[in-house]
């Protein structure tokens, strides 16, 4: 039946070598950007403060199934939707896990406008985890993709509640 | 799957995928794994009432028995080479994967003085 994928998210603090998240938390079905670093907490019940980042969030891919080949990997974490005043979101691809906080991320880029999946992120893949330091650019058994990173930063001036839904997109090719 | 291929190699057999895409010679790997190193002579997708074909002894592709050209000929370096890839796209939103696309894509790729040359079409 071809591969089947399914998002995972790593938190807590990094541990091993290389590191990665204390808790992998596997069938991820949400990507809510919210103030405490974990999978299970509605966002409704840890939302950011104006004026405040959320935790990063460090989610992937998994892939098993059959398949010859995974390649050709690209992310954009907004190809639709509309972020409101206020709202900035940030991301990168990469194989460095490090304890989710809420200071800016490091070397992001810029995702508050759309950004379409064909000029997205590149993004490589390990057999052995998200955190492996040599990913590639296919996959021939199954695996992971690298740590596909997002944080949601506020100014003073976004309104509270529910922000607007965007979408994200992984891409990737198989056969 | 949308799309099921078929590959007649050359000697007029021919291997057809099944919905459970596996391989018959390698544990997890797909029915692409079996023919991808043969000498193939067409392949085809057929599903949703169309067939798409590439011929690889000419380069020509086909719609539903129609035959068309990509771009002019050319005076290939090497025999051509089966491309065929699907292209996924994951979407997710806010508490869901909120829905999931599948692009196929097949054609044939060279070299042309030197340099690879691909011609390939796409299939929504």
């Amino acid at each position: 039946m071809a591969a089947t994928f399914e998002w995972n998210e790593d938190n807590g603090a990094a541990t091993g070598s290389p590191s990665k998240g204390t808790t992998r938390n596997t069938a991820v079905t949400q990507m809510n950007w919210k103030n405490t670093d974990d999978v299970s907490t509605a966002y409704s019940s840890s939302p950011i403060t104006a004026g405040n980042n959320s935790y990063h969030k460090y989610q992937f891919g998994k892939f098993t199934g059959t398949f010859n080949q995974i390649l050709n990997g690209k992310w954009s974490p907004h190809t639709a939707g509309t972020l409101g005043t206020g709202l900035t979101l940030v991301g990168k691809v990469s194989s460095t896990y490090a304890a989710p906080a809420t200071s800016a991320l490091g070397s992001s880029t810029d995702y508050t406008s759309i950004v379409a999946i064909g000029s997205g992120a590149t993004v490589n893949f390990a057999t052995s985890g998200p955190e492996n330091a040599s990913p590639t650019a296919t996959l021939s058994a199954a695996g992971f993709t690298q740590y596909l990173i997002t944080q949601l930063q506020t100014t003073s001036s976004a309104a509270a509640g529910d922000t607007a839904t965007v979408t994200g997109t992984l891409q990737y090719d198989e056969n | 799957m949308k799309y099921l291929f078929t590959a007649q190699f050359n000697d007029g057999e021919e291997y057809r995928q099944t919905t459970e895409d596996k391989s018959l010679t390698i544990e997890g790997k797909s029915a692409f794994y079996d023919i991808k190193d043969k000498q193939i002579k067409t392949f085809r997708l057929e599903g949703d009432g169309h067939t798409y074909l590439v011929d690889l002894t000419d380069g020509h592709f086909e719609i539903d028995g129609v035959p068309f050209g990509v771009n002019e000929p050319v005076s290939a370096d090497e025999p051509l080479r089966l491309i065929y890839f699907r292209r996924n796209y994951i979407h997710h939103a806010g508490t869901e994967i909120i829905g999931t696309d599948r692009h196929f894509f097949i054609g044939w790729q060279t070299t042309v003085n030197g340099k690879n040359y691909q011609q390939i079409i796409q299939i929504a």
